[in-house]
């Protein structure tokens, strides 16, 4: 037995070390299913949400999610009603935070949570809530029950880091409490400093003013730190005493902190009271005003802003914020000259104003003035190197115009100003993948996930990573991670295709077909289907990225997002730049299984190219090439009878879009020489980019009977698979990639990056299949005629002229008895009587060859009086055979 | 796997789940007892025991009270179970949590709930009530609803499509715990008739008695955790009331209540669980050997010896003040953190950071003055229920104890508190 506490123990533990055993505890309570209680207690914001998204991580490692519950969304309910509302109870933690109730409305929740352990007992839940200091003591207080209940307090009350701070701070300039951005540093020491001080002042009247400065002060420094509730506490009592000691410029600065507090604190109409009480109380002071702009511009009142600012610039026409916030404001509308000029005037009377060169930097990229938009970059990132969002301005810029090298520097020294920024580790991968640099990608989207384990776009972007490298076990786990956190339904139809080309790389084609199947059913067209060929011959930044990896977009706001989806505002050449492309991939293929993607509906803003991409266009191996450059006239060529070589004109056409010559020189080439195969192939492809599904089918089934090399007719079956894909037959298509497979299984005809589009429509049209069916009943092939010609009955039975091809098709094919069905259908269902008239001749014919003399002349009979032109030669000639056969039988 | 299968366990995993704060120790089917229960020292449950035993003109009241986290809830439980007491009684348990409001309580619900659940627990238990009984049930039903249905304006109310008394008790429990207008009507319309309710559970117990040969025993757990006024209403301004119904009824009350002055009359109908004592009131250095010996057996037959110390586990009494719940949360976090560091044995320094950790808890909750009054009951010990002790006690910061008189003690993990 003890009775002594003998020893002194000193535990430190790191912030991870916290987290781990948070986690722990979370491990154990599922393992065994049982409830646990956690509470986590926080003194910045900023630290809480850092944690906050570590927490979601490693619960999302442990197959949990984090459900947030804000209370303050839920005014009316109770914590119990707001859990009952998500089903997944035994999959999710609940992490809950109170925000700015209000001590009443707080109290009030927390006495009625004193009365719910039960039910987080019952239910097994499992939760974490995030307490503020006072929020601790008033759970506690108010919910002692719940409180004995707790199994845990974890603390986090440590200090943001400084450049946390300062990230955060500059999010919102502002004037006026006596702080600037080069003081951040030191805060914890600030602050202590002040408090001895305010602690050692007199209590006395006299003591008041310097009482209520250095509340204020304390209060800005709260602020900064993160932790609100202390800072709206201090700012307060500062504000009190400004009142008592009459000292209006005070009163309106504490207005001014104390509107800050609240704008981070999300009470903005609050926080735009607090600045209009300071502009009443000192109307000349630029400060408030300056304030309420910036407020008004991120709360997205441009209109206010514009003008708030003017008055800031009414009343000093060289404050640099005001026209840095005006800067702002036009670029968000779009006004970009005149945001120009404000960013100038900002920058001309402060040239050490690190903001409006970034500003700058925007508005430049925005019009496409690239170079100047570098140069204002470079600018503010000179004057700031911790200022993010040039960095990360800059690395997209030179991102997006295939500067890969440069990109990754200006990315890492973005990484080094915020380690736990998703999208900038999901850029430096891009351009990393640019480079050809697959381990420094991997290992850059791998970092991306680990700040986010539920980032889409990074697990897509890594999947392409393994597909490049043919690691597509890999590759499939990365996609399929990805579809379950993208919600864009473009990137969604995408990554499916991707997942459906990586199944079939490994020949599982079922599950290829689900995938594809799922990326059909996406309501966007799907681009760059099946665009999976890896090019393992480039230099570095000329990569041929068939996959296209996608690039952030977090750090663009709004306007810009507009700004970029929009093709005619986004420099082309930056995104997917033609003139440097090397020669060997202007060198046309053999023949075009694959095509330009048409630029016009292309999604820029989902699918930014790197340097490079242009060779998605042309993922052929060169190396195939059989023949010379082809000249750029077809005449030349007309006395050669080179059929190879119109098939090359053809392909010339074909790469700039001008299908309507390629088929021309593509029909010369089989006029020149009809057994050669590849025309056909690539007029198929080109059906399929017009849609023309059928016709395409028609001509890849033709190039395949021509083609004599197993791999060109594996790119022959691919297409053809494609094209069934695309109408939805997925049967069929399986059929082909399979046959792909076996004649190449190298590469299953895979160079094939045939467009997809969106095939739901035409799967369910009977035109379709009416077409097809036709397509096939003229080009003799009666049993597919057959099939797709009684699809389109199945779809729409009241059309006649369909079953007379049908029963044309197995009247052909000797099926008389079937084929009389078709036509007596028909006869019903046709509206024209010389077409019924046609029809009632094929019965009779159908009759004829089945011996039914009687019901032949009958069907002929009446085709006889349907018809205008009376008796035809051909009738008459068949009541003749007929009479004599009847004569004969009789 | 079943998760509560009471095995002792030989790793930290296990042992986490074992120290799980209240755990149910429900005895298992044939009435033994949990295996994680264990009896202690001058147990004043078999009081309750021996009292519920003896002869009596009228079935008695008992008032059950204890510090919180020290065992009510376990021992109600045990209680269920006893051999001797199923031969007498027809024992039912329930907390009034599962019935009502137990935030906006008062002497109507509870009485609407030992009637309710009187009547469905019989019901599950696969017992009839006789006809003529059912009957005069559906008319008060009748009557109740009509008159609900009259002040709620004609407005429709699920009690009046209740169709049946059994379906009335269990939409009364639920309007009472969750729907304040109703709860308002019903208890207004209650109140007009209150021997009517009275008569209703007096007729169920009868009838339940005469088939059973067995006098209906209830346990209404968690009446201590209403506020000290709500529960001053309940057992002191309407005691006669509460002590109509004509079955055997053992109701918790909170230690404030207990103590109180008001209590004073019924004090000798009821029984109290302290906390363990570890140590003497005059000397904290007189440690109580029986107690510690009580507490090794709890960590013991929960946890294999051989995953702790002793002396860390002597630490970890310490620190528990004699509180179960306490202790239970002591071992939970020190095995969290051995776990953590993958250690095979709990050693003195897990249970320091544990008690490190529960420290820094109520550091932040307590205020100045909290802090001076701790420092002057750890210097007399003396219990005195104010305004100000009060939630000090319900936070557990100040603990309980009764060696012949009642006195209290800082909870040993703040003793440094004290002295920064």
């Amino acid at each position: 037995m003890i009775n002594e506490f003998t020893q002194e123990f000193i535990f430190t533990e790191t912030t991870d070390e916290r987290i781990e055993s948070i986690i722990k505890e979370f491990e154990l309570s599922i393992h065994w299913n049982r409830p646990i209680i956690l509470f986590a207690v926080f003194g910045s914001e900023y630290v809480r949400r850092d944690m906050h998204s570590e927490l979601e991580n490693r619960l999302f490692d442990i197959g949990q999610y984090a459900v947030h519950i804000k209370m303050s969304e839920h005014p009316t309910q109770s914590l119990s009603r707001v859990i009952d509302e998500y089903e997944d109870v035994d999959r999710s933690v609940f992490i809950i935070s109170y925000g700015n109730l209000g001590a009443h409305a707080q109290n009030r929740y927390f006495e009625t949570l004193n009365d719910q352990s039960d039910y987080f007992f019952k239910r097994n839940i499992k939760a974490l809530f995030w307490l503020t200091q006072s929020e601790i003591i008033s759970l506690a207080r108010m919910a002692p029950e719940f409180w004995s209940n707790r199994h845990r307090v974890i603390e986090f009350t440590e200090s943001p880091k400084t450049d946390h701070m300062l990230k955060r701070t500059l999010e919102s300039i502002w004037q006026g409490t006596g702080e600037y951005d080069d003081q951040i540093e030191d805060t914890d020491e600030k602050i202590s400093f002040r408090e001895t001080l305010l602690t050692n002042l007199p209590e006395s009247t006299e003591s008041n003013s310097i009482r209520a400065n250095m509340l204020l002060t304390l209060g800005v420094l709260q602020w900064r730190k993160g932790d609100f509730e202390k800072a709206e506490n201090l700012l307060y009592e500062a504000l009190n005493l400004a009142v008592k000691v009459d000292n209006k410029w005070l009163e309106a600065e504490c207005l001014n902190a104390c509107a800050l507090v609240f704008s981070s604190t999300g009470r903005v109409d609050r926080a735009i009271d607090a600045y209009k009480q300071a502009i009443r109380l000192l109307p000349d002071q630029i400060f408030a005003w300056n304030n309420l702009g910036n407020l008004c511009a991120k709360i997205g009142r441009n209109d206010e802003a514009i003008v708030t600012f003017s008055k800031a610039i009414e009343c000093n026409p060289e404050d640099s914020v005001a026209w840095n916030g005006l800067g702002h404001v036009y670029k968000k509308i779009g006004y970009y000259d005149d945001a120009i000029n404000a960013y100038r005037k900002s920058v001309q009377f402060t040239p050490s104003f690190a903001q409006p060169w970034n500003g700058l930097g925007d508005v430049y990229k925005l019009t496409g003035r690239v170079d100047d938009a570098i140069k204002a970059y470079e600018q503010s990132i000179k004057i700031n190197e911790n200022y993010l969002e040039p960095l990360i301005g800059l690395g997209k810029l030179y991102l997006e115009a295939g500067k890969h090298r440069e990109a990754i520097k200006v990315f890492r020294k973005a990484l080094i100003a915020d380690e736990k920024n998703k999208d900038t580790w999901n850029d430096l991968g891009v351009a990393q993948l640019g480079c050809n640099d697959f381990a420094a990608a991997e290992n850059s989207f791998l970092n991306s996930i680990r700040v986010d384990r539920t980032f889409g776009t990074s697990y897509n972007n890594l999947g392409i990573v393994y597909t490049l490298q043919k690691k597509y076990e890999k590759s499939i786990d990365a996609f399929q991670k990805a579809l379950e956190f993208l919600h864009d339904e473009d990137e969604r139809a995408q990554t499916w295709n991707r997942l459906g080309d990586a199944f079939r790389s490994i020949n599982n084609y079922e599950k290829a077909m689900q995938a594809y199947k799922n990326a059909d059913k996406q309501p966007v067209p799907i681009q760059n289907a099946g665009a999976l060929r890896v090019m393992e011959t480039q230099d570095e930044e000329t990569l041929p990225i068939t996959t296209n990896p996608i690039i952030s977009e977090s750090v663009l706001d709004d306007q810009d997002k507009v700004q970029l989806n929009s093709s005619e505002n986004q420099p082309q050449q930056l995104l997917s730049p033609k003139n440097d492309t090397s020669d060997k991939y202007i060198n046309p293929p053999v023949w075009l299984m694959e095509h330009s993607i048409d630029t016009e509906t292309r999604d820029e803003s989902k699918n930014i190219f790197g340097n490079g991409d242009e060779m998605a266009d042309y993922p052929f191996n060169t190396d195939t090439l059989a023949f010379e450059q082809p000249e750029k006239s077809g005449e030349e060529f007309s006395s050669k009878t080179d059929a190879v070589a119109w098939n090359e004109i053809g392909n010339e056409y074909f790469r700039s879009n001008n299908y309507a010559e390629a088929i021309i020189a593509y029909n010369k080439a089989l006029q020149k020489d009809p057994n050669f195969g590849m025309p056909y192939a690539n007029m198929g492809l080109i059906s399929v980019i017009q849609e023309r599904y059928s016709e395409a089918i028609l001509l890849y089934e033709k190039s395949i009977k021509l083609l004599a090399d197993n791999e060109e007719k594996a790119i022959a079956y691919n297409g053809l698979g494609n094209a069934f894909r695309a109408v939805g037959d997925y049967d069929s298509a399986i059929k082909s990639f399979r046959k792909a497979a076996e004649l190449d299984p190298y590469s299953a005809g895979l160079q094939n990056q045939t467009n997809v589009f969106k095939s739901e429509a035409s799967v369910k049209s009977p035109t379709f299949w009416a077409d097809l069916g036709t397509a096939f009943l003229d080009n003799c092939s009666f049993n597919e005629a057959i099939t797709a010609l009684n699809k389109a009955i199945e779809l729409n039975s009241n059309d006649g002229q369909v079953l007379f091809k049908l029963g044309k098709a197995y009247s052909y094919s000797g099926r008389y008895k079937e084929a009389i069905l078709a036509f007596s259908n028909s006869v019903e269902l046709l509206q024209d009587d010389k077409e019924k008239a046609n029809s009632l001749n094929h019965l009779g014919n159908a009759y004829r060859k089945l011996n039914d003399y009687d019901k032949a002349i009958e069907s002929f009979r009446k085709a006889v009086v349907l018809s205008d032109e009376g008796v035809t030669l051909a009738t008459r000639a068949r009541f003749s055979l007929l009479s004599n056969c009847r004569a004969e039988k009789v | 796997m079943n998760h509560l299968d009471y095995v002792r366990a030989t790793d930290f995993d296990r042992a986490w789940l074992n120290f799980e704060l209240d755990l149910p120790l429900k005895p298992d089917k044939n009435g033994n007892p949990n295996p994680f229960y264990i009896d202690r020292p001058y147990n004043p449950i078999n009081e309750l025991v021996d009292s519920l035993m003896s002869p009596f003109y009228r079935p008695p009241k008992f008032y059950f009270s204890g510090h919180r986290g020290c065992g009510k809830s376990t021992e109600l439980q045990h209680l269920l179970e006893d051999p001797k007491l199923k031969k007498k009684y027809w024992p039912i348990n329930f907390s009034i949590r599962e019935e009502t409001d137990i935030v906006d309580i008062d002497f109507r619900d509870v009485l609407l709930a030992i009637g309710g659940k009187l009547f469905r627990e019989y019901i599950k238990k696969g017992g009839e009530l006789p006809k003529q009984l059912l009957k005069e049930l559906n008319t008060w039903q009748g009557k109740v609803e009509k008159e609900i249905v009259t002040i709620l304006d004609k407005k429709v109310s699920d009690l009046e499509v209740s169709g049946s008394i059994a379906a009335f008790f269990a939409n009364a429990g639920v309007k009472i715990r969750l729907e304040p207008a109703t709860r308002t009507v019903l208890r207004q319309v209650v109140e007009n008739d209150i021997t009517g309710l009275i008569s209703i559970i007096n007729h169920i117990t009868t009838a339940i008695y005469s088939q059973e040969k067995r006098i209906p025993l209830i346990l209404i757990d968690d009446l201590d955790k209403p506020e000290l006024e709500r529960a001053r209403a309940i057992f002191h301004d309407h005691r006669e009331i509460m002590m109509q119904p004509s079955c055997t009824i053992v109701y918790t009350v909170s230690s404030a209540l207990f103590y109180s002055k008001e209590f004073d009359s019924i004090r000798d109908q009821a029984l109290f669980l302290p906390n363990i004592n570890l140590h003497s009131q005059k000397d904290e250095n007189a440690l109580n050997e029986e107690g510690y010996e009580t507490l090794r057996k709890f960590v013991n037959v929960r946890m294999s010896p051989e995953l702790i110390e002793p002396e860390a586990l002597d630490h970890a009494i310490l620190y528990s003040g004699g509180v179960f719940r306490e202790m239970t949360r002591i071992m939970r976090t020190s095995i969290g953190r051995a776990r953590r560091r993958q250690a095979t044995k709990l050693e003195v320094e897990d249970i320091e950071w544990a008690a490190t950790e529960i420290r820094n808890e109520y550091r932040r909750i307590l205020t100045k003055e909290d802090i001076k009054l701790l420092k002057d009951i750890y210097r007399t010990k003396r219990l005195q229920y104010s305004e100000q002790m009060r939630p000090l006690l319900q936070l557990l910061a100040i603990l309980e104890y009764r060696t012949g008189e009642n006195w209290c003690d800082v909870h040993p993990v703040l003793r440094k508190l004290l002295h920064d």
